[in-house]
């Protein structure tokens, strides 16, 4: 093990250190004993001390400190807490080492993380390539058949269907208001209800005197909806019982804060650990989908595009317990009317 | 919209490689009374410690009026404006409550202090909020609410926007906690914010508006109002129903411990009789004579009138002799009762050398205790070096040793003051088995908890007198009452429990 530490050169030069120290000390012994019967060996002595007690004070603060924020931002990457770390060290150890991280960073370019989001974005609601157009059409045809043969539940529920995939398939790159997810949410549901019936419901809540302005903000689209299908797939259908799912809707002065909860099967803490380590951690499976996991990746998804899109502060975290339910708490920066692209 | 007073967002806090928070998010707004019930007592200081202090955090960030002021890049080390208050005081105990509230703050400069002026500027928060504080009294001299209130004051005067209190129901008396509520209800009006930490959910439940479930340093749930409800809670916590196998009242009712018409300076005409066997809590509404009480059983004080009887003999003039016949646990007896040097067995034979006194120098006594008490507290009793051990096992050692030592009557003083919910259910099976070896339990508490669920009898003081008698089959009476003091009191079993 301590053959293979000393392979690091940070390990090396601390070697190197100590063994200069003791030799630094061992020579101010020396000349301590051999000067001592001078009358001004006090002064030089005193003098010694006070010089070396200056250089070891600035070494700890300009070598030492700067050492262990860097190994601390090194180690925040590596353990998945955070990207932006990686980006923002301030005390590379040497200039080979931030061209290194330059031109890392350069490779792991955001925009192009976040293009990739989106297509990931695109492609979780697309599911199986469906053709748009072709989609609408067939279904605005079947709604009026629906009609014409008076089956007013089927004419709904297709209006329903259309609505909601003309919303997610159109401009995945637009930041939409919060009444507009909340409208697909509502068509998403009223879907939904069609299969579940009274088994699930769906509250918005809010204080009621900030409900027009808490509608105005905006937030990437496609943001709620994988959530609430979460709540669904995971939660709900797994109860046996009749499930809620609510909306809470709170704003700050720089915080809009939307917490998605249900009453559903919830998860268990290995599950749970896993999911928040997987949330924590800079994701990048989105470049490369993989078709097989879709289902367990979309709150990934959300998630990763909220961070690149508006820095580490802002993010989603969960809350779960078995047989009580789970809450999604999404965090996003207060954006009002004249964001609209990203 | 709400203004936002402080953000947690992920922190997580280590210590020597210890995770003591972990991916804690909390966020309160202002005018708002946040709950945060602890499920085990780990994290708690290391949350309240960030709150205060900026101090170096391993990951998260950390907002104080929707500014960044700490976070996982840098820590400024400065202080926010949180005010904790909580059993320790944080007031200059020799100084006046005036000289507390107004000269000790940052940015008084005065250099000529007018104690009328002071008095005036006190009496007009007093008098507001319907408290009589004497502003030249010294802090020393407050009761717990007073000092609580003095606490509250400080924290409004300096302009504190959160002010965090731990466990306060643990040193104030249900009445008191029930006015200090309604001065926290009165400056949450005002826009202050509160964090309201204890053990008890429903204790929060109360009062605060949200409350977060904490374990293992991590937020487990954020309930909100409309989920304050048994069905979800139950799923934190262990089961607390008053046990069917608790031993029965004896028929002999001869009186192991009788009190007739006993005076002392805080006491006043107090006359009860506890039977052998049971299990007896004396419930002080105002925290006024639990020390009197504790002090007249030791013998550190005798009563100005009236007689103690222990046996049928008066305790005052026999008290040398009767003395074996009491044991007592105080408050906090992880601190105050166990001999770190010693080893386990010493410290659990620690009051037998009363009875025994051949007791450290006969090995087969000490061979015999290993027999009999290995089944209960398992192989910690073997332990050299008890300072490693648990505290659910430091617990056992304390409760054991009373249980070794057989006494008439355990006088237990607030047993489950800040226990979090684990070592509350382990000190309620402690207790049990004091029980079951057919000791007097006398709990002395100026809060509930959960003494309830293994009492026989509660008896509430209040000002010095004994005001009420409920026996078990009573209990669910202190729910529904509508006196003061009982609202404070919403940890009760139901009728259908007792």
């Amino acid at each position: 093990m301590k053959k293979l530490q000393f392979r690091f050169l940070s390990h090396r030069s601390a070697r190197i250190v100590t063994l200069l120290s003791i030799l630094v000390g061992l020579l101010l012994a020396a000349l301590a004993i051999s000067i001592a019967e001078q009358p001004w060996a006090v002064w030089v002595l005193l003098g010694g001390a006070a010089l070396l007690t200056a250089i070891l004070y600035l070494g700890h603060r300009w070598v030492y400190l700067p050492y262990r924020e860097t190994e601390k931002m090194l180690n925040l990457f590596v353990d998945g807490y955070s990207m932006q770390s990686f980006h923002e060290l301030r005390h590379p150890y040497s200039p080979a080492m931030e061209s290194a991280l330059e031109k890392l960073n350069g490779m792991l370019d955001t925009s192009e993380l976040i293009n990739a989001s989106k297509k990931q974005a695109q492609y979780l609601a697309l599911q199986n390539q469906i053709n748009p157009h072709f989609l609408y059409n067939t279904l605005e045809g079947i709604r009026g058949e629906a009609i014409t043969a008076g089956l007013d539940n089927v004419a709904k529920m297709t209006e329903a269907l259309s609505t909601f995939f003309r919303y997610t398939i159109s401009n995945v790159e637009q930041l939409v208001t919060l009444e507009d997810e909340l409208r697909n949410i509502d068509n998403y549901y009223i879907i939904q209800r069609y299969r579940f019936g009274e088994r699930i419901n769906l509250f918005v809540d809010c204080d009621e005197e900030d409900r027009e302005e808490l509608y105005q903000y905006r937030m990437p689209k496609l943001t709620l909806q994988p959530i609430v299908e979460n709540a669904i797939i995971h939660g709900i259908e797994r109860k046996i019982d009749r499930g809620n799912i609510r909306i809470k809707l709170e704003a700050t002065s720089k915080r809009l804060i939307i917490t998605v909860s249900d009453d559903g099967a919830g998860m268990d803490e290995t599950r749970l650990r896993e999911l928040n380590r997987e949330l924590e951690t800079p994701s990048f499976d989105f470049v490369k989908p993989d078709r097989e996991k879709r289902g367990g990746i979309a709150i990934i998804n959300v998630n990763s595009r909220i961070r690149l899109l508006f820095g580490e502060e802002y993010g989603i975290s969960i809350y779960s317990t078995v047989d009580v339910g789970t809450d999604v708490e999404i965090t996003l920066p207060l954006l009002t009317g004249n964001a609209k692209e990203y | 919209m709400q203004k936002e007073i402080i953000r947690l967002d992920r922190v997580t806090q280590r210590d020597d490689g210890v995770t003591l928070l972990d991916g804690v998010n909390l966020h309160i707004f202002e005018g708002e009374i946040m709950g945060l019930v602890c499920i085990d007592s780990e994290g708690q200081d290391a949350l309240v410690n960030l709150l205060c202090e900026n101090i170096p955090i391993h990951y998260g960030y950390i907002y104080f009026e929707e500014q960044l002021v700490n976070s996982y890049k840098s820590s400024s080390m400065e202080l926010n404006h949180v005010s904790v208050i909580e059993e320790r005081s944080r007031l200059v105990e020799s100084l006046t409550v005036a000289d507390n509230i107004f000269v000790l703050r940052r940015g008084f400069k005065k250099y000529v202090i007018d104690p009328r002026v002071l008095k005036s500027q006190l009496a007009l928060f007093t008098e507001d909020l319907g408290i009589h504080i004497d502003a030249n009294e010294s802090v020393d001299e407050l009761s717990s609410f007073e000092r609580c209130v003095t606490e509250l004051l400080k924290a409004v005067v300096t302009g504190v926007k959160l002010v965090v209190l731990r466990d306060i129901s643990n040193f104030i008396g249900p009445a008191d906690l029930l006015r200090f509520q309604e001065l926290i209800r009165r400056y949450t009006a005002q826009g202050m914010s509160f964090l309201y930490i204890c053990n008890h959910h429903e204790e929060t439940f109360r009062i605060c508006d949200r409350v977060s479930l904490m374990e293992c340093g991590k937020i487990r749930k954020l309930l909100r109002r409309e989920e304050f409800r048994d069905d979800i809670i139950s799923h934190f916590t262990l089961d607390f129903s008053r046990p069917t196998n608790l031993p029965q009242d004896s028929d002999q009712h001869s009186g192991v411990l009788k009190f007739r018409h006993v005076f002392t300076e805080h006491i006043h005409d107090m006359s009860f009789t506890i039977e052998q066997g049971e299990c007896v809590v004396f419930l002080d509404v105002n925290n006024l004579v639990l020390t009197d009480l504790f002090q007249l059983m030791t013998g550190d004080l005798l009563p100005q009138s009236g007689k103690i009887l222990l046996n049928a003999t008066d305790w005052c003039e026999n008290r040398e002799k009767l003395r074996q016949h009491l044991s007592f646990i105080k408050e906090n007896p992880l601190q105050s009762m166990l001999f770190r040097e010693m080893s386990y067995i010493d410290n659990l034979c620690f009051l037998l050398d009363r009875k025994s006194p051949l007791l450290w120098m006969n090995r087969r006594f000490k061979q015999s205790i290993f027999k009999e008490y290995e089944p209960l507290v398992g192989k910690d009793i073997y332990a050299y070096d008890i300072t490693g051990l648990s505290p659910a096992s430091l617990y056992n050692l304390v409760y054991y040793r009373v249980h070794l030592y057989h006494p008439e009557i355990v006088f237990c003083i607030q047993p489950f003051a800040g226990a979090d919910m684990y070592l509350r259910h382990h000190l309620v099976h402690l207790i049990n088995e004091l029980r079951a070896r057919k000791i007097t339990v006398v709990i002395l508490a100026v809060s509930m908890s959960d003494s309830l669920v293994v009492a026989d009898r509660l008896l509430m003081l209040e000002q010095g007198h004994l005001l009420r008698e409920y026996r078990s089959g009573e209990f669910h009476l202190l729910r529904g009452q509508s006196a003061p003091v009982d609202t404070a009191i919403p940890w009760l079993p139901t009728g259908e429990e007792s």
